[in-house]
């Protein structure tokens, strides 16, 4: 009897795992802190930034925005980059989105101040949007919004035009530029 | 064809199923024959009125007289196996050779193997003062492909909160996750609670009960008190000579889902052995108009236990069980930011569906195991007391993959380990049944740790949380009133290691303990056919590591979540009564509980908003409010014939904010009505038993709710239709059951306010089941 009463005491002599080990902050390889928007007019070299930095990803920083004026009625040829400026040296996700360009679509929604046509494609024919023409209208001021979604259903009814609708799929990136058109 | 089938089907699952010797069907030759058989106390000698004896073989249930008799005719020369149970005492099973007519006595321990609580679930015969209310086997076996929460659905007071056709979460009157305690095999069990897509791992075609114990001798368990606790009782081991057992397979139209479930039991004069496993399967289900893709799973159990009973040292037993689970989660719904919700709400057909079935399980899926090892020991000190020990050991392994960029889809996104241990020491004094006296001390220790391959910020930090713990339970039983009380205090602490959010991240240490409490106290009462019971709980529970820590975005809700560190403990003071009996053929048990919490936590929309490269996020907070939950859950049976049985039911739930941001909570079960007519055939062209069932569930729309509470309005009310035959065949001892069902017969497409994939889908449309079982 004595015998059981020690057992049953030892069972209660926990192992308490008191000193809890500082946890490894994980690598945030994924994680998208700014994205690049190029443009550069037709027949001119000068280039053109709208940057959009978050370096905390989802923390509750706030982001850095800036822009530039557009001219009107001008055609563009434009570019966007992802990268990961948490680490040193930067990482280009672009790299990735064009690897799996067929899992990949971002659009562009310019409040109809400018029409964005893409001039990429994945291997299936459909675009990707890293690289677009864009062409501004009249004089006026908005919002020029881009979206990088992952596994959109790029087969889907006006997806393959940049309309984002019925695309589906998961945001990545959702960044909202102020657009201004100026002579 | 029915003889003829069957006997092929025998005979193919006696080439398969090891035979037990002795243990042959001999001809009936000299039938007729009758055993008296006398049902005693071992305590005090008296006899017991209402034990139940079966017969498995004759597929008999009778109750024992207030001589404590029960008469068995027409045995054959025959070896009949004999169950008794009486209360919430040991079950007991004898061989019985039958040769001539004889009387045998049987007497029962009240406390032999008391440490696994055993009750009846006939709920009439309990002692308890708020009766429990239970499946046992043959009902848990009429659903070979359901889960833990689809079985608990069918009893007063559980619903289901759903992630999908595949995932499902138990509900008892209104509360679910880190305020429901799950215990198996004697403990807690510790499985990751907290989140709304999170079930229980556990397989209920391993269980011989599964009950819902609502009274004071919850307090018993080291598990938080806020609603009544489920109870899985596991298989226990036989000490019978022969191999016994039983097998199951089912096929399920919808998903195409198929499965089994083998359990064997065997034993000597003292040791006795249990165990078995299932294996499920099932595809993408389908909605009336569409198939539901990537919501097929895949899911495995085992367990085996062992008893050893030791003359000097009491009985010992060794549990261990064994589960995993794959689980795939609708395509359609898988979206982070509140665009892609709102691009993928409110559409005829969920983004993704496809014109074909299949089996594919892709991202994103769940990848849940647990494993639990459990020795105790129960050393009996005299006849009336017992001291009980219990050692568990849980390891819980739950990984999420979501659709990642970069070939990391194969890597999970959330991936935890969870460790907990569990000691407990109890000393039992009953007499006879009259009074039952019982304390112990328990204590547990888990410890939870994120995987960093992740690459992602760990949603809940990883902790280590220990307890500590004493309780005392009292149960008086005089003439008809019925008394019971019960205590239990503990002190727990938790120790987080959270990783800061921002640009630097830091390693901030949580140390947060709590004393927390439990106690209630009830009063039953037995009329000739009419009992009542009252029971009256305080009791208080700490905030979950979650409601503390949570920091981040939560994907399919699409909202920022923070916990609040500096929470309090919320607390709870309830009533709950019971009335059960029956006016003439007409039964009924009505169940109604009141409520009142301080400092409910919930988690609330805020109104800010938070914007990341990803697109602006509401931001939701936990937070606590004053709350009141009101149930009411009543069944009725009319008997026409023993029979035909019509039965109705409802259940009522309201869950209501006192001085909140809105009137009520949400997540609360939608109320119902429900009918059934029940059929029960014997002997008919050749088959032994036949039971038919038609069933109707209306569901009201959930009204109680704000509309800011949302994303989109509560979806309407419907009714679903079901329809069931079982027949059983009993062969040489065995018995052979075949189940054909029908569920949502009319092919209703409906979603459930309960189902957080209702933003997105229909829920699963007719589905046609076949399920053959032997027992042996």
């Amino acid at each position: 009897m004595k015998k059981l009463l020690a057992l049953a005491a030892m069972a209660f002599v926990f192992i308490s795992c008191d000193d809890t080990e500082d946890p490894i902050v994980p690598n945030e390889e994924e994680l998208i802190t700014t994205v690049n928007f190029n443009l550069v007019a037709e027949g001119t070299t000068d280039t053109i930034t709208f940057t959009w930095t978050d370096m905390d990803g989802d923390g509750t920083g706030q982001p850095v925005i800036s822009v530039e004026d557009l001219a009107p009625n001008t055609t563009y040829n434009a570019q966007v980059t992802f990268l990961n400026e948490t680490e040193t040296p930067a990482e280009n996700i672009t790299e990735e989105v064009a690897e799996e360009g067929d899992e990949h679509q971002i659009f562009y929604n310019a409040d109809g101040l400018a029409t964005v046509s893409y001039q990429d494609e994945d291997e299936n024919g459909n675009p990707i949007g890293l690289m677009v023409q864009l062409i501004t209208g009249e004089v006026g001021s908005g919002n020029l919004t881009i979206t990088l979604l992952h596994e959109p259903d790029k087969t889907a009814s006006g997806v393959s035009e940049g309309i984002i609708d019925n695309a589906g799929g998961e945001t990545d990136v959702l960044v909202v530029f102020p657009l201004v058109i100026v002579e | 064809m029915n003889k003829r089938f069957y006997s092929i089907i025998f005979f193919f699952l006696l080439t398969i199923l090891p035979d037990s010797e002795s243990y042959g069907w001999q001809a009936p030759s000299d039938c007729g024959g009758t055993a008296r058989l006398i049902i005693t106390d071992a305590g005090s000698g008296s006899p017991l009125l209402g034990a139940r004896v079966s017969i498995p073989e004759l597929s008999l249930h009778i109750y024992t007289d207030s001589e404590g008799r029960a008469i068995i005719k027409d045995l054959c020369q025959d070896m009949y196996h004999i169950r008794v149970r009486y209360a919430d005492w040991s079950d007991k099973e004898i061989l019985l050779p039958f040769r001539q007519d004889t009387t045998i006595t049987i007497s029962l321990n009240a406390h032999e193997h008391f440490a696994e609580e055993i009750s009846i679930i006939d709920s009439r015969d309990s002692l308890a003062v708020i009766h429990e209310s239970g499946l046992t086997y043959t009902r848990l076996s009429t659903l070979p492909n359901a889960s833990i929460a689809d079985q608990l659905n069918q009893l007063p007071g559980a619903d289901i909160l759903r992630t999908g056709a595949n995932i499902g979460k138990p509900v008892i009157e209104g509360l679910f996750g880190s305020r429901l305690a799950i215990i198996h095999a004697g403990t807690p069990v510790s499985n990751q609670s907290w989140g709304l897509d999170h079930a229980p791992e556990i397989d209920p075609m391993n269980l011989e009960r599964l009950r819902i114990v609502t009274g004071p001798s919850a307090i018993r368990y080291q598990a938080p008190q806020l609603s009544g606790l489920v109870i899985a009782d596991g298989i226990e081991p036989s000490y019978d000579i022969h191999l016994h057992g039983r097998a199951k397979t089912f096929y399920a139209s919808n998903g195409q889902a198929y499965g089994g479930n083998l359990i064997l039991t065997n034993g000597g004069d003292s040791y006795g052995f249990s165990g078995g496993g299932s294996y499920r399967r099932s595809g993408d289900m389908s909605a009336p108009d569409y198939y539901l893709r990537n919501t097929g799973s895949s899911e495995y159990s085992a367990f085996l236990n062992g008893e050893y009973e030791s003359t000097s040292l009491g009985l010992f037993s060794l549990k261990s069980s064994l589960y995993s689970r794959e689980s795939g989660v609708l395509r359609g719904a898988h979206v982070s930011t509140l665009n892609d919700l709102e691009r993928a709400i409110g559409r005829d057909e969920p983004f993704y569906t496809e014109n074909e079935h299949s089996y594919e399980i892709n991202n994103p899926y769940q990848d849940v195991a647990h494993y639990s090892l459990s020795l105790t020991n129960s050393f009996e000190l005299t006849n009336a007391d017992i001291f009980n020990s219990r050692f568990t050991v849980q390891i819980n392994d739950r990984k999420e993959f979501d659709l990642r960029r970069g070939g990391r889809s194969n890597r999970a996104s959330l991936s935890m380990l969870k460790r907990t241990l569990y000691g407990e020491l109890t000393y039992l004094w009953n007499d006879s049944g009259q009074t039952r006296f019982e304390i112990g001390a328990q204590a547990t220790s888990t410890e939870n740790l994120n995987d960093p391959e992740t690459g992602i910020l760990p949603l809940i930090p990883d902790f280590v949380e220990n307890t500590i713990g004493l309780y005392g339970f009292w149960r008086e039983r005089n003439g008809d009133w019925n008394f019971e009380a019960a205590l239990r205090g503990d002190y727990k602490y938790q120790d987080a290691a959270f990783i800061s959010r921002g640009l630097v991240k830091e390693i901030i240490d949580y140390w947060r303990d709590y004393t927390l409490y439990a106690a209630s106290v009830g009063v039953g009462y037995d009329f000739t056919e009419h009992s009542i019971g009252l029971a009256i709980k305080s009791a208080n529970r700490n905030p979950d590591i979650s409601e503390l820590f949570s920091s981040g975005l939560h994907q399919g809700t699409g909202g920022i979540e923070y916990g609040d560190p500096n929470l309090d403990s919320e607390r709870l003071l309830s009533i709950k009564t019971q009335a059960e009996g029956k006016f003439s053929n007409l039964f009924y048990d009505l169940h109604i509980g009141i409520s009142r919490f301080w400092n409910f936590i919930f988690i609330a929309p805020t109104g800010e908003t938070e914007t990341t490269i990803r697109g602006t996020f509401p931001v939701f907070r936990y937070s606590t409010v004053d709350a009141l939950i009101t149930t009411a859950d009543l069944e009725l049976r009319y008997e026409l014939t023993e029979d035909t049985h019509i039965s109705g039911g409802a259940s009522y739930i309201e869950g209501r904010q006192i001085d909140g941001p809105f009137t009520h909570l949400v997540y609360m079960p939608q109320n119902n009505i429900s009918f059934s007519a029940d059929q029960h055939l014997h002997q008919i062209y050749g088959i032994d038993d036949i039971d038919m069932r038609l069933a109707y569930i209306y569901y009201f729309r959930q009204d109680n709710i704000d509309i800011q509470q949302d994303i989109l309005p509560p979806p309407p009310a419907f009714g679903l239709l079901s329809a069931s035959v079982r027949a059983k065949e009993y062969i040489a001892g065995k018995v052979l059951t075949i189940g054909l069902r029908a569920d949502n017969l009319l092919n209703t497409s409906y979603r459930q306010y309960m189902d957080r994939l209702r933003y997105f889908a229909d829920s699963p449309g007719i589905n046609i089941s076949l399920d053959i079982g032997l027992e042996f």
